[in-house]
């Protein structure tokens, strides 16, 4: 009888109070409702976030525009329920990670040849700052953590959960990954205190 | 890092910025792709009410099925195709007659062929109720234009075993007439009309006819619409 009562609560829970059960928690239909953002809405929240990160591991605007769409098309095909802005902004830096390392080992970059198109980024000013110059100098597999740590601010916990790899891994590759740039940044005469 | 250099990273990333040009095009694509999921849902749910009352009528039909003949005490037994058609006969009509071996032969053969019995069951009809005749247009129209359609014919009689298929152009056609039509009291019995068979991968068929004065008809609905 034990799994008829459980199975009622759980459907009077939905219909009378609107509560959504995931595994993350519970959280109101309305809020699920709330979170329809439009295009325009979309591209001011996530965009340049989507973009930076593309652009500090790829180099490449091209590269960084292509992740930027097919990573914010994603959301929107997606039937992804969110709860609360930090668990959206959670799965589309996750999904940009995948998609990142996906593009960065497909055929058609490893075929492709190198393209630099570094005159081609746009800055809000016209001098690129030592720190970007040595970012594109420092090993590709130390960019994304370093990013998502200084840039995003993002806890080393939760870089782990969105890069897939433990906390050992991302405390190490990010020690790793600060050192480097601090020893590129001193080759190029640029102060480090 | 130092402190330093971790707010000059932050400085160097938050001068850089996605193209306005690439911007623009991302919020068109965004746009269309919106656009497009929320028709899609909504085509979702129609389809799914269509499905439900299909499926609905589906279960009182095989319901009655059993219980009627259970209640009316017939011993049904499959191994004898006559027996159903031998209980049921109304000696006083020749039609129904007729008619009642004609169905038990297909009722026996069904049940006598043990493959068949996992035959599917066939939608014979769409449902539109509960909707208005420029609704029902409507839906019409959402039907040939999606994927469920299986193919088209168009006839000049209401006969279509020699007809032609017509061409996804015309149908999409067909659909912007069927969109933009309202009830009408014109039959357009007047004008010259070309008869259409509309047949769906769920096998509803549908049949209706457009008049060269805009009419649009479909008779297993009396419906009769006009194209604005």
């Amino acid at each position: 009888m034990q799994p008829f009562v459980s199975l009622y609560s759980v459907i009077s829970e939905i219909k009378y109070r609107k509560v959504w059960r995931t595994k993350e928690g519970n959280f109101s239909l309305s809020e699920k409702f709330v979170q329809e953002l439009t295009a325009g809405e979309l591209i001011g929240k996530y965009s340049r976030m989507i973009y930076r990160l593309a652009y500090s591991r790829l180099q490449n605007v091209s590269d960084a525009e292509d992740i930027t769409q097919d990573v914010l098309l994603k959301l929107v095909r997606s039937d992804k329920t969110f709860k609360d802005e930090e668990h959206r902004k959670a799965w589309l830096l996750k999904v940009a990670v995948n998609t990142i390392k996906t593009f960065a080992t497909s055929a058609y970059r490893r075929h492709s040849a190198p393209f630099e198109e570094a005159e081609n980024v746009t800055y809000t000013d016209n001098e690129p700052s030592g720190v970007e110059d040595a970012v594109k100098r420092l090993p590709e597999k130390y960019r994304i953590v370093i990013h998502l740590f200084y840039y995003e601010d993002i806890p080393i916990n939760k870089i782990a959960k969105i890069i897939g790899k433990s906390e050992g891994t991302v405390k190490s590759q990010l020690s790793r990954g600060r050192d480097k740039l601090k020893e590129i940044l001193m080759e190029g005469g640029y102060y480090v205190g | 890092m130092s402190d330093r250099t971790s707010s000059e990273y932050k400085n160097a990333f938050d001068k850089i910025e996605p193209r306005a040009e690439f911007l623009q095009s991302l919020e068109e694509t965004l746009d269309k792709e919106i656009a497009d999921r929320k028709r899609s849902k909504i085509k979702s749910a129609r389809n799914l009410g269509i499905m439900t009352a299909a499926a609905a009528s589906i279960v009182l039909v095989l319901g009655a099925a059993i219980i009627i003949p259970t209640l009316a005490g017939i011993d049904f037994k499959p191994e004898n195709p006559g027996s159903i058609s031998e209980s049921s006969i109304d000696d006083n009509s020749k039609n129904d007659n007729d008619n009642n071996n004609h169905a038990s032969d297909d009722f026996n053969n069904y049940y006598a062929n043990s493959s068949a019995v996992t035959k599917p069951l066939e939608i014979e009809d769409w449902n539109t109720e509960n909707l208005s005749p420029a609704e029902c247009a409507a839906l019409l129209a959402d039907m040939l234009s999606g994927d469920g359609l299986s193919y088209c014919k168009k006839s000049d009689t209401n006969v279509f075993t020699s007809a032609e298929q017509i061409s996804d152009a015309e149908i999409e056609n067909i659909a912007g007439l069927l969109r933009n039509a309202e009830e009408t009291d014109e039959t357009g019995d007047n004008s010259a009309k070309s008869f259409y068979m509309a047949v769906f991968n769920n096998d509803i068929v549908v049949k209706f006819t457009v008049s060269e004065s805009g009419v649009i008809s479909i008779p297993a609905k009396n419906i009769t619409l006009k194209t604005n």
